[in-house]
């Protein structure tokens, strides 16, 4: 029978293989567009420019499967982690704690990336504020979970490469990062009243039914589209 | 039949009667209550299949202190008949009563009277039965043992025969046999499950080992490595005495105790504070992922608008 740490160092790693690949995908999109948009300046070289048109085609798509992929690995590490050692002791360590703690933060996060991606589809990069935030909210996630990873050296080895970055934002990562009672409830109870706000505010100016597409965004922000060139596909 | 052959008849029934009289009273009436060595009543013989066990509410007492030994008695071939327990101090047919070895018997499980031996007129398959003792005043190592008595037609026993063992005060140590608790610390805050660890030196020749808390036995080792797992969960907020104590092969016996202090309802406290941290900043999380959303696509259709203005004029 499988042990269920061994399952967790399994799912630990593919979630983490995937997410990479994800935010690696997205950061070549990303930097592949910026080429595109400056491809008519005359110290550009056209065959960067057609690398990049051709690499963003692929590497858009691996992008969101990687994320969707990478989602899915962390609820299965997740499960798998509950389950790799006693509950009880488990959840005595203030290092785990944070750790599940980070890996739900980025949990959401992908999920959010996941969202923007499933929501508005390839055409998301054709309106730069919000190929910026889904770029930008691809990094904050792999942040958070390269956060993760450092805790989880800390578990290990008890020291990580990341500690530099621990101490300037002055975090313990053996501190439970904890909230009072008041304040957690006045920031939900305030999240909530916004969220509800940016709803009512996308109703209002009917935010639901916008299609991003080169017709709408490219238009005004003369973007490409990214299209998947295949090797020996006629070119339009 | 003459006369005298009619007295003869008469003079043997008396002699049956004698006879076979006592162990008749001891399946239909029992004995009467009072204080019994070991082998009392004599005429159980037959051993029963009954299960008979036996726990003290402290193992390490102080000299003269107080504690409480049950006896508990499960199945076994009395049913509805008399079924009796006494405790006793050694396994011999003497100077085996309680008081033999030091110890006062306080209360029997009557509550009124102060006898080794209880008994129950009528047993119905379980029997729990407890005495409250003073222990011996001088220091050293004292065994107490149980023993039950039925009948059902034949005149069983049974016995515990292990005993339990009892280290009252703190001689008997030989020099440089000691035990050390490495962990928890005296004097350590713990919540949810802990380990207490121990180490005996010399570690050789350790015959058993056994933890208590509050003077109520956790859990006896006869091997190492010595550690018990507790859940303080089980244990009220607050101080409690935990004790090792070790016995060498040669009967030698050290301990040591520690204090520590449990603290369940701040761990609890902290793990609801933990979990809404959580719930609360996926809150954040998601309302800022919205609004920013939101912000964009509104910041677009303006933009979209202005020019559509631009393209009209």
């Amino acid at each position: 029978m499988v042990s269920m740490s061994a399952l967790h160092s399994l799912t630990a790693e593919l979630h983490a293989g995937f997410l990479t690949l994800a935010f690696v995908c997205i950061m070549v999109v990303a930097v592949s567009q910026v080429v595109v948009r400056l491809r008519n300046r005359k110290w550009m070289p056209k065959r960067f420019v057609n690398l990049a048109i051709r690499v963003r085609g692929y590497t858009e798509a691996a992008g969101y499967v990687g994320a969707a992929l990478g989602l899915i690995g962390i609820l299965l590490s997740a499960y798998t982690g509950m389950y790799a050692w006693p509950q009880d002791v488990l959840l005595d360590s203030a290092v785990v704690r944070n750790k599940i703690m980070f890996t739900t933060f980025s949990g959401v996060l992908w999920g959010g990336v996941l969202f923007i991606r499933a929501r508005f589809g390839r055409g998301l990069w054709t309106c730069p504020m919000m190929a910026g935030l889904y770029t930008g909210l691809a990094f904050v996630a792999y942040g958070v979970l390269g956060m993760t990873g450092s805790l989880g050296a800390h578990l290990t080895v008890g020291e990580s490469v990341l500690d530099p970055l621990w101490s300037l934002i002055g975090m313990r990562v053996d501190t439970p990062i904890t909230l009072e009672a008041n304040v957690a409830a006045g920031i939900a109870i305030a999240c909530g009243i916004v969220f509800v706000l940016s709803l009512a505010v996308a109703r209002r100016y009917d935010l639901f039914a916008v299609k991003l597409a080169p017709e709408t965004c490219q238009k005004l922000f003369k973007w490409d589209e990214p299209t998947i060139e295949l090797p020996g596909a006629t070119k339009t | 039949m003459k006369k005298r052959s009619w007295y003869l008849v008469l003079g043997l029934m008396v002699l049956a009667v004698m006879t076979f009289a006592p162990p008749l009273k001891a399946y239909n009436g029992g004995v009467s209550p009072g204080d019994y060595q070991y082998g009392s009543p004599t005429c159980h013989s037959k051993q029963s299949s009954s299960t008979i066990t036996m726990t003290a509410s402290d193992y390490s007492p102080d000299p003269g202190s107080s504690l409480t030994v049950t006896v508990t008695v499960t199945g076994g071939e009395a049913s509805g008949t008399p079924l009796g327990v006494m405790i006793v101090s050694a396994l011999t047919s003497s100077n085996s009563l309680p008081s033999d070895a030091g110890w006062t018997i306080t209360t029997d499980p009557t509550s009124s009277t102060q006898f080794n031996y209880y008994q129950v007129n009528s047993y119905s398959g379980s029997l729990t039965a407890s005495w409250t003792l003073n222990a011996p005043s001088t220091n050293g190592t004292y065994k107490l043992y149980a023993r039950e008595v039925h009948g059902d037609g034949e005149t069983y026993t049974n016995r515990y025969v292990s005993g339990i063992t009892f280290t009252v005060g703190s001689t008997g140590t030989p020099t440089g046999f000691s035990v050390v608790i490495s962990s928890p610390v005296d004097g350590d805050t713990v919540s949810g499950s802990i380990i207490v660890n121990a180490d005996m030196t010399p570690a050789a020749n350790i015959s058993y080992a056994f933890l208590t808390i509050d003077g109520a036995l956790v859990e006896n080792k006869t091997a190492a490595p010595f550690a018990w797992s507790v859940d303080t969960n089980n244990y009220a907020d607050g101080e409690h005495l935990l004790k090792v104590t070790a016995v060498n092969d040669t009967g030698g016996q050290a301990f040591k105790e520690i204090t520590i202090s449990v603290d369940n309802g701040g761990e609890s406290e902290e793990m609801l504070s933990w979990m809404v941290t959580m719930g609360v900043g996926s809150i954040v999380i998601v309302t800022i992922i919205a609004v920013a959303i939101v912000i964009v696509l509104m910041i677009r259709k303006k933009l979209m608008e202005k020019m559509e203005k631009k393209e009209g004029k």
